[in-house]
């Protein structure tokens, strides 16, 4: 279970990002976490695997506090957790398996990673997850040579690599098509079904949030405005998250 | 109404700006001392053609000569017609033919070798082998030249030689001809290489070495240094007061440690070194120990939570490993060595003598590494054990309670810092008095120390990285603004006139400059993937390793050699302060004024820097 209390974020420039969010999250579900831009929704994935520190408030996850762990706990307990991003955020320049390889650095004695050695088992392992993701005559090719779909199913190799118990997702189909978006979605959804890995998913559009997500989190300039499942947005609510202004679409 | 005013306000406006600009150029035209009258002066004006000639000709090549003498016969004083000459090839025709001494006479000369130079002779009749000179000439495009000469005060009752004498140059590049000299008796190809072509070779070759070392051992410098002057991997390092008080109280034990651990390795590598045989069995066993002993307690992944033991034995054998790592750096460079030799003096160098040379100097390299990595390793060490100690103070305080023990950590730690600034300090200015080299320092350090760590207090930490970060830019920009040729003044009072203080020199600058251009390469690098490395608990050593490096090579690469090429440029100047390479041989030819012999040196520079700037712009259009 994740636990966020009281959880604020200021950044230096003065910017308030998050305010006084709490919320609960059971193992195993697939969260939505929805909002406009600048609302929030990265800041506040990122605070939890301390990507961005928390200015105030604590994450408990399983019973542990993760805002107080130290470089060395800090560094087991991200690795247990995968993280998917909208840009893909792969490192262009080198090969797509290494950067699937690159999920095993947190389970790697750093002194051996720093040759570029990996396992026997951390081999196969990468081999294995570019097949589940279907990209397995892409593992020689340049990361930046892949399509944009491509290179998120690399993004979630890479993060599956981790054997996370909980994956972090922030808009990871905000630069995607509508079809590969459903595509993606659905890596997300098995990963969700099959292996009870606990999802965590900033979305931007509704019907993707109704289809995937068991329940939903919405932010608004910082602040908790609602938390419940995706059947209960009607209009009131969604005119109260995303302002007067809005319509539906889609 | 207003429009007007402001037209007006703008055209006073110009009007002062145009007063401003007189009355500065006036000034400048004064303190640069331009004078066109020197630029009109007629003596200037030969005086500089012959410069620019001399320029022209660099002196590369030599020729020998043969001298070829045209006659004619004169008559002095008249009696009677001499013969006529012969008038197939170059001839001479003297008008008039007979002359009183000081009579004027016109020779004109045919056929001759267009625009060769020569001089008129007079063979006087005479028991003894005399020749008077008379005139130069010079041909013109048609081999004719014609000249007025005095007729010399000899006179005889036979007709007496003119001989107009040309010296030609022998052979061609094609058809080499071999003269032997009458004095030395060597033989010599014609035409060939002159000695200031060779020299000036010679003297290239050396200066494109020079940049070569220096870009080498500057970008090595540089590598890791630019990471500590970046801003974006530097901004979010931390610590708390009390570690750092800890860590800076601890510098002193690990530098001492360190410096300790250098003369032991060395002390018992003393003993070793009288053979070579055991020098080469330490260089081969022990990294094999290190392996095997690293095998048998490391597993190469560590998903699982570690025990007690394996921590102890971990740690122990991490510990051994680095000390015997840093021994066998040790025996190697010993090793090295002992193999090598020191180049023999010049006149018995042979050309291979270069490698052993080189090995011997590796391991100097490497006996100089020894000492710098120990010291860091005492340091890291020293750092670590402060940072458990300072860990076990604070973990069971409230924040209220830990100022009770940061305010005087931090007041000894400010002290230990200055007195260890002041140390530095006094080596340069020599005080040798306890007042302003240790106790002033303590106290003001201290002071500053307590200050600092109650004005942090409600943040509880203190940015190292930025610190650092500040510290670092500085070095570098300091070091980047003093030109390299003011550094190799240092650089030759230090190890002695020529190349290696110009290369001294290069490096210490190319370390400078690298280390900004790398990091800020660093700075513009795409932070996503170094979030998404960072996101799946990498360290920060592997995270740059992972995220950062693949980033940054192409640029890297590309800034290398583009300060190769800005190096080879700069040590072709380095020579005129004693740095050694071309500049040497250039500026010592324009002090004695052989224009010819420099313009073979500027011509070599221009070839070469052309040359280094085509293949970097080749290189980096492919790496980037």
């Amino acid at each position: 279970m994740l636990k966020v209390e009281h959880l604020t974020k200021v950044y230096d420039n003065g910017t308030v990002a998050l305010e006084d969010v709490s919320f609960e999250v059971e193992t195993g579900t697939f969260l939505a976490v929805i909002g406009l831009s600048g609302s929030g929704k990265s800041t506040l994935l990122r605070c939890i695997n301390r990507l961005v520190e928390p200015t105030e408030g604590k994450i408990y996850w399983n019973g542990e506090d993760i805002t107080t762990a130290n470089q060395e706990q800090l560094r087991r307990i991200r690795r247990r957790i995968g993280m998917v991003f909208q840009h893909f955020n792969l490192v262009d320049r080198s090969k797509v398996t290494t950067n699937v390889l690159a999920g095993r650095l947190g389970y790697t004695n750093p002194s051996l990673s720093l040759l570029n050695r990996f396992s026997k088992a951390d081999m196969n392992r990468g081999v294995a997850e570019l097949e589940k993701v279907g990209l397995t005559d892409r593992g020689k090719h340049r990361a930046d040579s892949l399509s944009g779909g491509q290179q998120q199913r690399v993004g979630i190799a890479r993060a599956m690599m981790q054997n996370p118990e909980m994956l972090l997702a922030d808009e990871p189909v905000a630069s995607l098509d509508p079809v590969l978006a459903h595509s993606i979605m659905q890596y997300l959804e098995d990963i969700n079904q099959d292996s009870d890995v606990t999802v965590l998913c900033s979305l931007h559009f509704l019907d993707l949030v109704h289809r995937y997500a068991r329940s939903v989190i919405a932010l608004n300039d910082g602040k908790l405005m609602f938390q419940g499942t995706p059947k209960e947005i009607d209009d009131a609510k969604f005119k109260e998250i995303y302002g007067k202004e809005a319509e539906r679409v889609g | 109404m207003s429009d007007s005013k402001n037209k007006r306000s703008r055209r006073s406006k110009w009007i002062v700006f145009g007063l401003i600009a007189f009355v500065l150029y006036g000034l400048a035209v004064r303190t640069t001392d331009v004078d066109f009258a020197q630029v009109r002066s007629e003596i200037r004006q030969t005086q500089l053609t012959r410069i620019l000639r001399a320029l022209a000709h660099p002196d590369l090549v030599s020729y020998e000569r043969d001298e070829v003498s045209i006659e004619a016969l004169l008559q002095v004083p008249c009696a009677g017609e001499p013969p006529a000459g012969d008038t197939s090839g170059a001839y001479i025709v003297l008008t008039p033919t007979c002359a009183s001494p000081g009579e004027e006479v016109v020779i004109h000369g045919y056929n001759f070798e267009a625009n060769s130079d020569g001089i008129a002779r007079f063979i006087p009749d005479s028991e003894i082998p005399v020749t008077i000179r008379l005139e130069p000439f010079s041909a013109g495009e048609d081999g004719e030249f014609e000249i007025t000469i005095k007729t010399p005060d000899r006179e005889s009752t036979k007709p007496q030689q003119v001989l107009a004498v040309t010296a030609q140059p022998v052979g061609t590049w094609l058809n080499r001809a071999s003269v032997v000299n009458e004095e030395t008796g060597e033989t010599l190809l014609s035409p060939r290489f002159s000695q200031n072509g060779i020299d000036t070779l010679d003297k290239i070759i050396e200066t494109v070495f020079m940049a070569l070392l220096a870009t080498t051992v500057g970008t090595l410098l540089a590598l890791p240094l630019s990471f500590i002057a970046a801003r974006n991997l530097m901004r979010d390092i931390s610590m708390t007061i009390t570690g750092l008080a800890t860590i800076l109280i601890s510098v002193p034990f690990g530098l001492w440690g360190g410096i300790q651990v250098a003369r032991w390795i060395n002390d018992a590598l003393g003993i070793a070194s009288s053979s070579r045989w055991l020098l080469a069995a330490l260089v081969t066993a022990i990294p094999l120990a290190i392996i095997f002993a690293i095998r048998a307690v490391f597993n190469e992944d560590d998903t699982e939570e570690k025990t007690r033991t394996e921590r102890i034995q971990q740690g122990t054998v991490t510990a051994v490993a680095g000390v015997a790592g840093i021994f066998w750096l040790g025996a190697l460079a010993q090793l090295l060595k002992a193999i090598g030799h020191p180049l023999p003096p010049q006149a018995q160098q042979g050309f291979w003598d270069f490698i052993p040379n080189f090995i011997y100097v590796l391991g100097d390299v490497g006996e100089l590494t020894l000492v710098v990595i120990t010291t860091l390793v005492g340091l890291r060490v020293a750092a670590k054990f402060a940072s458990r100690l300072a860990d076990s103070l604070t973990s069971r305080r409230s924040k209220g309670s830990l100022d009770i023990i940061n305010v005087p950590l931090a007041a000894v730690a400010g002290g230990v810092s200055a007195v260890l600034i002041m140390r530095v300090v006094d080596w340069f200015y020599n005080y040798r008095d306890p007042a302003i080299t240790l106790w002033a320092p303590i106290a003001i350090g201290a002071l500053l120390g307590a200050f600092l760590a109650l004005r942090n207090r409600t943040l509880g930490t203190v940015n190292v990285g930025l610190l650092s970060y500040y510290a670092a830019r500085t070095v570098f920009n300091t070091l980047r603004s003093i030109e390299p040729l003011i550094m190799v003044i240092v650089a030759v009072v230090w190890v002695g006139f020529g190349p290696f203080a110009g290369s001294i020199a290069l490096a210490l600058h190319t370390t400078a400059s690298l280390a900004k251009l790398y990091s800020e390469q660093v700075e513009n690098i795409d932070q996503g993937p170094v979030e998404a490395i960072r996101a799946t608990g990498a360290t920060r050593l592997q995270t740059i390793m992972y995220g950062v490096v693949p980033q940054i090579t192409p640029p890297y690469l590309s800034f290398t050699m583009y300060r190769w090429d800005i190096n080879v440029r700069m040590s072709t100047i380095i020579g005129f302060a004693g740095g050694g390479g071309i500049g040497f041989l250039l500026s010592q030819n324009i002090n004695l004024l052989e224009y010819r012999d420099a313009a073979a040196q500027m011509l070599a520079i221009a070839i070469v820097v052309a040359t280094m700037d085509w293949i970097s712009a080749r290189l980096r259009e492919r790496l980037v």
